[in-house]
């Protein structure tokens, strides 16, 4: 009897003790969230100044290997220690707001284009227009899609660090010679792609293939294609929705009307599966963002494949959307000069050659950058340029929702495009100005 | 039957309880009064609206909706995982060769991490690349192309099967091993008797493991209910949010759209809904409970 | 007779057949995956059984540089959590099944009541509390989560396990002048050692598998546990679906294996004990 209550006691007395041990352990490391745990091993030499940053994961070693070396020379120059850790997107954005949502997180946050809004609305980042103004970093340096992603109600929040563009059109060379088309012209116009199409569907292979799966990046697609064919997506005020215009309605049927040269099953899959369908040779067109010259290099390096413009709507242009990351200060951050001497450290023109994870921002740094390490720079230079940006609202995650059920909708044949994006627009209305 | 004895009692359970104070109800709490603000992102500050925001966020409809899916999702998957948990329990307690083979090779599902998991359901399903339609056309229903998580309807019987299969080895083991206790004598008694397999059954196995399987469909139904990854992994909650759950709606109100408030409401109005339901089977225990 | 015997066998082994294909069925694809060249990986229809074997992804997966950290760090924390919260549980079960004490039934469904949150909803504030006790970034950290979340099921199910002990054993050991202790180690515990190995088998895979948890507590890449680290085979575009097939099969051998010798300790040859006692 005896012996089991001293048991339990025992328990109890471990489950405490694991608490108290382990909160002496933080004593020395003056809270910076993240570092916790190191503090104890490193002695108080000198007021050295922490700063941490969580980015994102990339199977480039190289990458890593460089940003580590820039983040060394940060280091001496302003006697602070950086630290770097890396995550895979998915864990990068749950982690990120678990954190920042309870108050801590790093001091300077790496930004999908999408969350900066959010991030903003919610008072989680701070306004750098002080900041902006007593530096020389000039907005005309980087791309505009992106600095306009990096501002919400008119205040100035997170500088463009890395860009990519929904998308480019990858073509497989061999399949057009096969099909009896010419593999160094490849299609123009939304007309011509489904007519290519329809000659490279044969023999179980496929012209291209779209998806609606669960992902934003079907709605950069067709948002895209709404802007290419003359529209707009949100007026000037920002309360009201336009994709229900003629020209967001002939995109979403375009985009729908790619099931007839695609695989069937397009509903469930997402932009990963048909990019593997095009580097697997099942289809012989993708619309894919430019990095997806990585992908085919590690699945398909023998592939002898072109890449062009987005087509265009005739009489429209090629327009992609942006898509990437900016670099923001954490309202929570302790060294909030520091942070900020950190982004214009990642944001000048010789960093971004070497650190960016996609396309640098800065515009004279990604051409170097394109020349380097893509095939046809000039192709994806002038899709970044004119690309356009996804609403900066702060109920984006909401807006884009609504907008893949039309685009879902559509596909499933439930409605058309007219009725579902009429549908949608009426929803995206209340929520803009609930 | 019972000695009584509260130091020793209170000793015996405080480690657990204490553990349970400070890592959940606190956060519950918290939770609480998060549900009593609009935090929507667009309409600024963080305001006290009290419990309006319950009524509005029934209003809304998508509350509803969700609901729905969440019961046809509990029901089918729960139901299917202690019922295939028990039929191999009972398949596993016989003796054959390779049994203790077998017993480890039935638990596989439960050892892969819950989202590589649904990953590999996620390739199965794939309408040219995965096993299932190559599965359908190798026993003679011939080529083709099913969309299984993307069409409405279809996709909900795609996760809840991945869920029954991620699932199931958690009920089967547990009664695996509360067959163990079923007495032999009982049988061997009413083997003479001449009784059937489904009386032996009914008379003898089902009340010698009626406690644990009791618990088994409790825990089993409540964790179905908040069960996340695979419907993350698989639809995201669609297609045209065709199956979408409590879980799935929580995380997109919190993570995706950062509106603490209202997915703290949706977790309190499915907490509370999950313990309307355990009570009921509680007291259903407790009256059968024989100490 | 011998006709319905073996008919009823063979209607046993068809059903053990169907069990097996269902529950192996996606390892196949896993396996097949994980054992293809990079050509043969995705064509249409699917090859179940590739063409050249290839051993490539197995290879890469164990180059990968921090795989086997990862691995061990879950088994460390794995094999740690289950220890505890077994002792911490089979004292509370204990207590709440042969203890009268007032508030025992409140406390026993207050118990159950924490495993009906859901868990993206109060990650954010479980975030503040560990944070503010000092133990982000620790495995005390994670392994407090852990047993929080488990013990109240472990609680339950040895509960359930124990009510079906009749206490009587106890109380003639007792007689025979056993305190109270040594009766309940003596009698009970041999009794209750299949709930006890199927508790833990719960326990030690639930944390095996956990995910939300140890993304948002551990931040250092060396600290992270295998779901996490699993993931570094997925980027936001683009899934290394070979290399990852590889690393799960790779990841559930070891604890498979683990299985056959726990099963055959904890569930088999007690059969024989149990109608003993």
């Amino acid at each position: 009897m005896k012996a089991i209550t001293r048991f339990a006691w025992f328990a109890l007395a471990f489950v405490l003790i694991l608490t108290g041990c382990a909160q002496n352990n933080q004593a020395p490391g003056q809270g910076t969230p993240g570092a916790a745990a190191e503090g104890g091993a490193k002695p108080a030499a000198a007021k050295k100044q922490t700063l941490t940053i969580w980015t994102l994961q990339q199977a480039d070693i190289n990458i890593q290997d460089a940003q580590k070396k820039a983040a060394k020379a940060f280091e001496e120059k302003f006697n602070a220690d950086v630290q770097i850790t890396s995550f895979p997107y998915d864990q990068l954005k749950d982690k990120m707001l678990a954190a920042v949502a309870g108050g801590e997180g790093p001091d300077v946050l790496l930004l999908d284009q999408i969350w900066v809004a959010q991030y903003a609305a919610a008072k989680y980042i701070v306004p750098i227009d002080d900041y902006l103004s007593k530096s020389d970093i000039k907005a005309d340096d980087y791309f505009k899609g992106a600095w306009g992603a990096g501002t919400y109600q008119n205040k100035m929040y997170a500088v463009p660090f890395d860009v990519g563009v929904w998308g480019v059109l990858y073509y497989n060379k061999d399949m057009f010679k096969q099909a009896g088309l010419d593999p160094e012209k490849p299609p123009v116009t939304w007309s011509e792609f489904i007519e290519y199409g329809k000659k490279l569907t044969a023999n179980g292979k496929y012209g291209t293939s779209n998806w609606a799966g669960s992902s934003e990046s079907v709605q950069c697609m067709v948002d895209a294609f709404t802007v290419a064919a003359g529209g707009k997506l949100l007026d000037d005020s920002g309360k009201k929705i336009l994709i229900n215009s003629d020209a967001g309605v002939k995109a979403l049927e375009f985009w729908a009307s790619l099931s007839q040269i695609s695989p069937p099953g397009s509903v469930g899959k997402n932009e990963e599966d048909a990019m593997t369908l095009f580097t697997s040779g099942q289809t012989a067109m993708a619309m894919y963002g430019e990095w997806g010259q990585d992908t085919i290099a590690t699945r398909a390096p023998n592939m002898n494949y072109g890449v062009a413009n987005l087509p265009k709507p005739d009489g429209g242009e090629s327009v992609g959307t942006f898509g990437g990351f900016n670099l923001a200060i954490n309202e929570k951050s302790k060294n909030k000069d520091l942070a900020w001497e950190f982004i214009k450290y990642s944001t000048n023109f010789d960093n971004q050659k070497f650190i960016t994870m996609l396309t640098p921002a800065h515009k004279k740094a990604a051409q170097e950058y394109l020349k380097q390490k893509r095939k046809f720079p000039d192709v994806i230079y002038s899709q970044l340029t004119n690309a356009t940006y996804r609403p900066s609202v702060a109920n984006y995650p909401q807006i884009a929702d609504i907008q893949l059920q039309a685009t879902q909708k559509v596909m499933t044949g439930k409605l058309n495009a007219k009725d579902a994006l009429q549908e949608a627009a009426d929803k995206i209305d209340k929520l803009l100005n609930k | 039957m019972k000695t009584r004895s509260s130091l020793l009692g209170y000793t015996l359970i405080g480690p657990a309880i204490i553990l349970l104070l400070v890592m959940l109800f606190i956060p519950l709490l918290y939770s609480l009064q998060l549900s009593l603000q609009d935090t929507d992102l667009s309409h600024g500050a963080p305001k006290w609206i009290g419990l309006s925001g319950y009524r509005e966020s029934w209003l809304g409809g998508e509350l509803w909706n969700v609901s729905k899916h969440s019961i046809v999702w509990t029901g089918c998957v729960a139901g299917f995982q202690v019922l295939i948990g028990l039929l191999a329990a009972m398949m596993l307690n016989r003796k054959f060769p390779l049994r203790w083979l077998v017993r480890a090779l039935i638990l596989l599902p439960w050892v892969l991490p819950g989202v590589v998991a649904a990953l590999t359901w996620r390739l199965v399903y794939d309408s040219q690349f995965g096993f299932m339609n190559s599965l359908i056309a190798k026993l003679g229903f011939g080529q083709h192309a099913t969309d299984w998580l993307g069409t409405p309807g279809l996709a909900m019987f795609a996760v809840i099967l991945a869920a029954v299969w991620k699932g199931f080895p958690f009920p089967m083991l547990m009664l695996l091993a509360a067959l163990q206790s079923v007495p032999q004598e009982q049988y061997e008694a009413a083997k003479i008797d001449g009784a059937d397999t489904w009386r032996k059954f009914v008379y003898i196995t089902l009340p010698s493991i009626s406690g644990v399987l009791k618990t088994v469909v409790l825990l089993v139904s409540i964790w179905t209910f908040n069960y996340f990854e695979m419907i993350y992994v698989l639809t995201g909650g669609g297609p045209i949010r065709s199956t979408h759950i409590a879980p799935t709606y929580i995380y997109e109100l919190s993570f995706r759209n950062f509106n603490f408030g209202e997915a703290s409401r949706v977790a309190i109005v499915s907490f509370v809904f999950i313990l309307a339901i355990s009570f009921v089977l509680i007291r259903q225990m407790n009256k059968t409970e024989k100490y | 007779m011998l006709i319905k015997r073996l008919s009823s066998q063979a209607g046993f082994a068809a059903g053990l057949a169907l069990l097996l294909f269902f529950v192996l069925f996606p390892f196949m694809q896993m396996l097949s995956t994980s054992l293809k060249p990079a050509d043969e990986l995705f064509t249409v229809p699917p090859l179940w059984v590739p063409k050249h074997v290839s051993m490539a992804n197995f290879m890469a997966a164990f180059q990968h540089k921090q795989f086997v950290r990862y691995f061990m760090n879950s088994l460390a924390v794995s094999a740690i959590t289950c220890a505890l919260v077994i002792i911490v549980s089979v004292l509370a079960a204990y207590g709440f099944t042969r203890l009268e004490f007032p508030g025992r039934k409140f406390f026993l469904n207050v118990i159950l009541v924490s495993q009906m949150f859901c868990i993206s909803a109060i990650v954010v504030p479980l975030y503040k509390i560990v944070g503010s006790l000092g133990l982000l970034n620790s495995y005390a950290g994670l392994i407090l989560a852990y047993m929080a979340f488990t013990v109240p099921v472990a609680i339950w199910l040895l509960r359930s396990f124990l009510l079906n002990i009749p206490p009587d054993l106890e109380e003639s050991a007792m007689m025979e002048g056993a305190s109270k202790l040594a009766a309940f180690f003596k009698v009970v515990v041999p009794l209750l050692r299949p709930g006890i190995g199927a508790t833990a088998a719960y326990v030690f895979l639930m944390t095996w598998q956990e995910f939300l948890f140890a993304l948002i507590f551990m931040t250092k890449p060396e600290m992270r546990t295998l779901p996490i680290g699993i993931m570094d085979f997925k980027g936001q575009y683009e899934t290394n679906w070979g290399t990852m097939m590889a690393a799960s099969i790779a990841i559930s051998i070891p604890v498979f294996v683990l299985f056959l010798f726990i099963q055959r300790q904890l569930i088999s040859g007690l059969t024989e004990g149990a109608t003993k006692g």
